[in-house]
């Protein structure tokens, strides 16, 4: 596989504070490679550094085969970005945005094409300022292909957004994809990080805790399948007698049973033995990179990007 | 040179579509220009004077009206009223543009200066003969005939009585243009009465006319205007927007591009170029065209209004690079720029401004910019400003350069 980021040893400290701590890894190409983890863990710190906006106080990275220490220019002419919480010039119009980022680059580019793949052609005449969050993250999105990029960084491309919104930028990233571009993403959205990502980057305090597949990640650290049982007081009774009888481990908490199975054949057994027996009020919780993530780090993270 | 042209466009787009910044930057100076010339421009229209005339039916009062009237503009105010100025004042309430001047002329007018004329010229006539006695060439008998003529006339002199004009003139007490008043006046009733006599005017004024040119309300506040905008142009265009870029994240997104720094700053530098370039052409032509200002076309005042436009956004861009909220950007563009707008002159002359004010004034860079634009803009001449225009070039040199060293083009 070819590897497009290269990134060795790189540390970042401001003053008394380490932003990122000799963190090592690899993106290749074609792949959506993200960053998980809360505010302040070091995510912008590494994408800045990795698209020439800073300098690492060590280590240091290859894009695209160019050195960030010595060949500034040429990776900045193959890279696209989006900003955290990305805005513009407030009173140009989206085409104007675009088109200003097409002649900083000086590349030939199709703006109805730019345009089409966002669905900005009914905006474009529309000032910066006019446009919701989404449309303005979808504006970013496009301004940051203008230089047709091999790599393009987002930077916490969602954050801010209601969900729907988010959904729908989800959407157009899953496209860069498909055109071909190696996408690094950043983010503290676990639903975000799992329906994008091809690999996934824990990052906590500025260290890289783990780095892996999604799905290795979920199977390693996510705690296997759960079925949640919802009792009342006629088949209380008969659902531990079950889950007792088969030596399934469970916990009781309220009017809840929750069950903790190695794998998904195990999960449907037992949800094929409470059906015969005329239980239904349950669910099957599958393992998820939150699930991962908790087990990992010990906390959550908030929709505002805080552990909790 | 693309890149340059990209930025420069960017900024002047933002810029035009602003429209508070549209009306500070072209809109409020050229009303101010319009205003402050209007106002405090030469006085053109002759001096506006009431005349009561209480002595209505006469014919020589009457006279005396006209000749008032070839000097002044005259208004009437009607004999019957009992106090002209309160006639006046009730109606200044609702027109406050005019001076109370008063001239009253009284009742008995013309008797008094039938008399007074009458008497003049028996003295006259007295004066003459005295003088006629003393002459070689009449023999003694005339002299007697013409003594006894003098006694007559002695006779005749005494027994008219003692008459004055009485003319009253009526001001407020704070006009400054009294005593011109008063002098104008004086000579034209020693005219009207040496006309009555029958005596001419014995001399006369030859009237040349020399060209002094001398500095004018537009162009006062021609160059006052062109510089404090130029100031607001060069601050408020740079210090806020550079911080509000950065903060914002803009500059974030274009340090991930090519772009260069140089760049970045000649397209910011040319857009406000431009937009001072507008403001300076259509106050040029508001001042030819409306108040026929008389300016002079040289290389000179041009170089220094860039000059000088350099100094305040290498200010602007220092400010906009050191400082962190917008907010802070703000005020300190406006504590720098409004004490400075009205305390060096730009907006009225330092004469009129308290001694101590005088001494702040001038060391306020805006003093020296407008100064120097100002007189050379009138009389082409640089060597008496050349301190003034040392000041500006060293000052913009040096903002120049700190501009260009602290203008942020990365992150830390």
């Amino acid at each position: 596989m070819d590897i497009i980021v290269e990134a060795i040893s790189l540390t970042k400290r401001y003053n008394n504070v380490i932003a990122i701590d000799n963190i090592s890894f690899n993106i290749y190409k074609g792949e959506i490679f993200s960053f998980l983890g809360p505010n302040g863990s070091g995510k912008t710190t590494t994408v800045e550094i990795l698209a020439c906006i800073r300098k690492p106080t060590s280590g240091t990275a290859k894009i695209l085969g160019y050195s960030i220490n010595k060949e500034v220019n040429e990776i900045k002419k193959r890279i696209g970005i989006l900003p955290q919480e990305f805005t513009f010039f407030d009173l140009l119009t989206v085409k104007e945005c675009v088109e200003f980022i097409g002649k900083i680059y000086g590349t030939k580019y199709d703006i109805k094409q730019i345009l089409e793949i966002f669905r900005l052609e009914e905006y474009k005449n529309k000032k910066f300022r006019e446009l919701s969050g989404g449309l303005k993250r979808r504006v970013g999105l496009a301004m940051s292909i203008v230089n047709d990029p091999d790599l393009l960084f987002l930077d916490e491309p969602t954050t801010g957004l209601d969900p729907e919104s988010r959904r729908d930028v989800w959407k157009y990233i899953l496209n860069l994809k498909k055109l071909g571009k190696t996408i690094f993403l950043t983010t503290h959205y676990m639903e975000e990080a799992e329906k994008l990502s091809d690999r996934i980057g824990i990052i906590i305090k500025g260290k890289l805790v783990v780095l892996d597949e999604v799905k290795n990640l979920i199977n390693n650290y996510g705690g296997g399948f759960r079925l949640v049982i919802y009792l009342d007081k006629n088949i209380e009774e008969n659902v531990v007698k079950i889950l007792q009888d088969n030596n399934y481990k469970f916990d009781k908490k309220d009017n809840v049973i929750i069950c903790n199975l190695s794998n998904k054949r195990e999960a449907n057994l037992l949800a094929s033995e409470l059906i015969r027996k005329g239980i239904e009020n349950f669910e099957m919780k599958y393992p998820s990179v939150e699930d991962a993530f908790l087990n990992l780090v010990g906390y959550k993270i908030s929709e505002m990007g805080e552990l909790i | 040179m693309r890149r340059i042209l990209a930025i420069f466009l960017v900024f002047l787009k933002n810029w035009l579509r602003n429209r508070s910044a549209l009306f500070f930057s072209f809109i409020f100076p050229l009303l101010l220009l319009i205003f402050a010339s209007i106002f405090t421009s030469e006085r053109t229209q002759p001096i506006t004077i009431f005349v009561q005339n209480q002595d209505q039916e006469t014919q020589l009062s009457k006279v005396y009206e006209s000749i008032l009237n070839k000097t002044f503009n005259v208004e009437k105010i009607p004999s019957n009223i009992s106090s002209p100025v309160n006639y006046l004042k009730t109606k200044k309430q609702g027109l406050i543009t005019f001076k109370i001047r008063i001239l009253i002329i009284p009742k008995g007018f013309e008797e008094n200066a039938t008399t007074l004329a009458m008497k003049e010229a028996i003295r006259l006539q007295i004066l003459n003969l005295q003088r006629t006695l003393s002459s070689p060439y009449i023999n003694e008998s005339i002299k007697q005939e013409i003594i006894k003529g003098i006694n007559v006339l002695q006779n005749v002199y005494s027994n008219l009585p003692n008459k004055t004009l009485n003319i009253k003139l009526i001001t407020e007490s704070e006009d400054t243009d009294y005593l011109l008043l008063n002098s104008i006046l004086t000579q034209i009733n020693g005219s009207f009465i040496n006309n009555l006599i029958g005596v001419n005017a014995t001399f006369s004024i030859n009237h040349e006319t020399v060209y002094e040119r001398r500095i004018s309300a537009v162009d006062y506040y021609l160059a006052g205007l062109l510089a404090a905008f130029v100031m607001t142009n060069g601050l408020f265009s740079t210090a806020p927007t550079l911080v509000e870029i950065r903060v914002k994240g803009i500059l974030k997104r274009l340090l991930g591009t090519p772009l260069q720094k140089h760049e970045w700053f000649l397209g910011i530098i040319f857009s406000i170029l431009l937009i001072n370039s507008i403001l300076l052409l259509e106050m040029l032509l508001a001042a030819v065209i409306i108040f026929k200002a008389k300016i002079g076309f040289n290389v000179y005042w041009i170089l220094i209004f860039y000059i000088g436009m350099f100094f305040f956004i290498g200010l602007g861009v220092f400010i906009g690079s050191m400082v962190r909220s917008e907010e802070t950007a703000i005020a300190l563009v406006n504590l720098i720029g409004f004490p400075m707008m009205f305390l060096s002159g730009a907006f009225w002359p330092l004469e009129i401004m308290p001694d101590f004010l005088k001494y702040v004034a001038q060391v306020l860079p805006l003093y020296h910019f407008h100064t120097s634009l100002r007189y050379i803009m009138v009389f082409g001449d640089t060597t008496p400003v050349i301190n003034n225009i040392l000041i500006v070039v060293v000052l913009s040199l040096s903002f120049t350069i700190l501009s260009i060293k602290f203008l942020r083009w990365k992150e830390t």
